[in-house]
């Protein structure tokens, strides 16, 4: 495709009904890989197919690394960057994810259930104290993670004021310039490298002095990944994870008769929370542009090397073909094959951890807050952000 | 992955053959993938010649006996649900000293 005409722009606009945008339905019936204009300008293809998704994302030829080389196509001013565990391929980062994985082995997410049920019950505290209408958003699904992976990270929790602020301006698109989003960055990591420089002398039980001293065959996350990837941990596992939890509250508060199922049957909550994961209609893509290393074909359509692709999570998790009545929330629903934490070598290293959290703040909030627990404001009043991958709540005013 | 140069092909039925890099002690491997499986795809991914993916969305590991390979240990130790089994049907025991056995083979693939 060549002589084109400009293809439509995407992210598509966001419809106001709480629904994923319409065009993923008709792309994925008419046009399953299809030419669209990112926010850069630049082109790239749009899978919408469940199948086509999931290939992709498995497929060596459809590179991360690729995708952060200086002239590859771009969705935004920001990347995770070429250094970064999203940002290289095999065998650069089986290795960095094996050294990684010590610090999230299911053995050690596990052994953080009772303090982050602690840390929920701390904050479902100042949530009921608070005065009404309280936003969940700030009070709940934003301070929970934060807290969670400050405590894994062993960051002192005086901290995070600061470090929030740091990390949403490198993380909500649009208001910032490429050289605040920059400063912004380097104040993270200069803080990181003081902590780091602790943990070497005096290690801790936390996620960090596991990282700086994780060794594989002899080989060592050098300082630059260590640092990389403790930012990631920090930014990445509070953003993703708040964003994910604030749209699941409010769309448990949109369906009234599911809330009260899961509060007369609790036993139904981690099914509940694959299946929040599964539904949010406000994910687009979910996952990064990967770039084609050679010419490949998917279904009818050739991709030339040095093309983007997209992998839209969003639209794979609402397809016909794998799941039914794909548009209905469904708390009972199973099986759930949902991607929503990606798959293949890039799949989510804290999916575990997000679970785990989302599956506490639920049953928290659900024993804690009296059953009258209602939107405060008309669900069409409240106020979204949109990022790169995906729209989320900016407040959540609720009452009971 | 360190074990890249163990598998050469598959031989005609499919299942993959190796050259070199077998441990002297100890037989083939029987793969097994457990329930708690939370199909992330990472096996799939970095190893297709011994994972695939079902058309019930399943993973399935080769049906046959393998050669034994480094990669696999790999392989298991990056599973997050911690879901991959490797049986030695020499012993009829789990493949235990894993990390030793990819440590030897990393390093004899280092020095070769
Ligand atoms: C509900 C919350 C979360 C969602 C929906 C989510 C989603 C995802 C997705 C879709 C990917 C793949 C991206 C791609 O292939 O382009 C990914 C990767 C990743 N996520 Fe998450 N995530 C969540 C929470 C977390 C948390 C809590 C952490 C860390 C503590 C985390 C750390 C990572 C890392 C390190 C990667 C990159 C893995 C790699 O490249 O090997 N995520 N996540
Ligand atoms: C290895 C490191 C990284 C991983 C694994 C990663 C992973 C992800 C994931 C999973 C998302 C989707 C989150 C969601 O909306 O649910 C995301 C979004 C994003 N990431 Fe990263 N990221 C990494 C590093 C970075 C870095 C270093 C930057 C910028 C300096 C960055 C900028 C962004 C932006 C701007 C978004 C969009 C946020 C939004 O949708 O609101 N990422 N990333
Ligand atoms: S890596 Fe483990 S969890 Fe992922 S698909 Fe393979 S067996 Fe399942």
């Amino acid at each position: 495709m060549s002589i084109d005409e400009t293809p439509p722009a995407f992210p598509f606009p966001a419809p106001d009904t709480f629904e994923p945008p319409e065009e993923f339905r008709r792309l994925r019936e008419r046009a399953p890989v299809a030419r669209v204009t990112l926010p850069t300008g630049d082109r790239a293809w749009l899978l919408t197919r469940y199948a086509d998704v999931r290939a992709a994302l498995v497929d060596p030829r459809l590179s991360r690394a690729a995708a952060e080389a200086p002239e590859a196509p771009r969705m935004g001013n920001t990347t995770p960057g070429p250094k970064t565990i999203l940002g290289m391929d095999a065998p650069d980062h089986s290795r960095l994810r094996r050294l990684v994985m010590q610090a999230f082995t299911a053995r050690r997410v596990e052994a953080l259930r009772p303090r982050i049920e602690e840390l929920a019950e701390e904050q479902i505290r100042l949530v009921l104290v608070a005065p009404r209408p309280v936003d969940l958003m700030s009070c709940y699904a934003l301070s929970l993670p934060i807290k969670v992976i400050f405590e894994l990270l062993g960051v002192p929790y005086e901290h995070v004021d600061r470090l929030h602020a740091w990390s949403e301006v490198i993380f909500s698109l649009g208001g910032h310039s490429v050289e605040e989003v920059k400063e912004a960055r380097g104040s993270i990591i200069g803080y990181l490298r003081e902590l780091i420089e602790q943990r070497r002398q005096e290690p801790a039980d936390d996620l960090l002095s596991v990282l700086v001293h994780a060794r594989d065959e002899g080989q060592q996350l050098s300082e630059e990944e260590l640092l990389d990837f403790a930012m990631i941990i920090m930014t990445v596992g509070h953003q993703s994870t708040a964003n994910s939890l604030g749209t699941a509250l409010f769309t448990l508060l949109h369906h009234p008769d599911q809330l009260e199922l899961l509060r007369k049957k609790p036993e139904l909550i981690p099914g509940a929370v694959e299946e929040l994961l599964r539904f949010n209609p406000f994910v687009f893509t979910g996952t990064q542009l990967r770039v084609a290393t050679e010419d490949l074909t998917i279904g009818d359509t050739v991709i030339r090397k040095g093309e983007a692709v997209i992998a839209s999570l969003g639209s794979a998790n609402h397809d016909e073909d794998v799941f039914a009545d794909a548009d209905r929330f469904d708390v009972e629903r199973a099986p759930n094959v949902h991607l929503s934490f990606g798959y293949g070598i890039h799949h989510c290293l804290g999916a575990q951890l997000a679970r785990l959290e989302m599956q506490i703040a639920l049953r928290t909030l659900i024993e804690r807050v009296p059953d009258t627990l209602r939107l405060a404001v008309r669900s069409d009043w409240l106020t979204w952000k949109t990022g790169l991958t995906a729209r989320a709540l900016v407040n959540l005013p609720v009452t009971w | 992955m360190s074990g890249e140069t163990a598998v050469t092909g598959r031989d005609a039925t499919g299942t993959p053959a190796t050259t070199g890099g077998q441990r002297a002690t100890g037989g083939q491997w029987r793969i097994s993938v457990h329930k708690s499986c939370r199909r992330s795809g990472i096996c799939a991914a970095a190893a297709p010649r011994y994972f695939s993916v079902g058309e019930d969305h399943r993973t399935r590991p080769a049906a046959e006996p393998v050669d034994p390979d480094p990669e696999l240990i790999e392989v298991v130790e990056a599973c997050p649900a911690e879901a991959i089994t490797l049986t030695d049907l020499a012993t009829g025991r789990p493949v235990e000293a894993a990390r030793e056995a990819a440590a030897e083979g990393a390093t004899r693939e280092a020095r070769p």
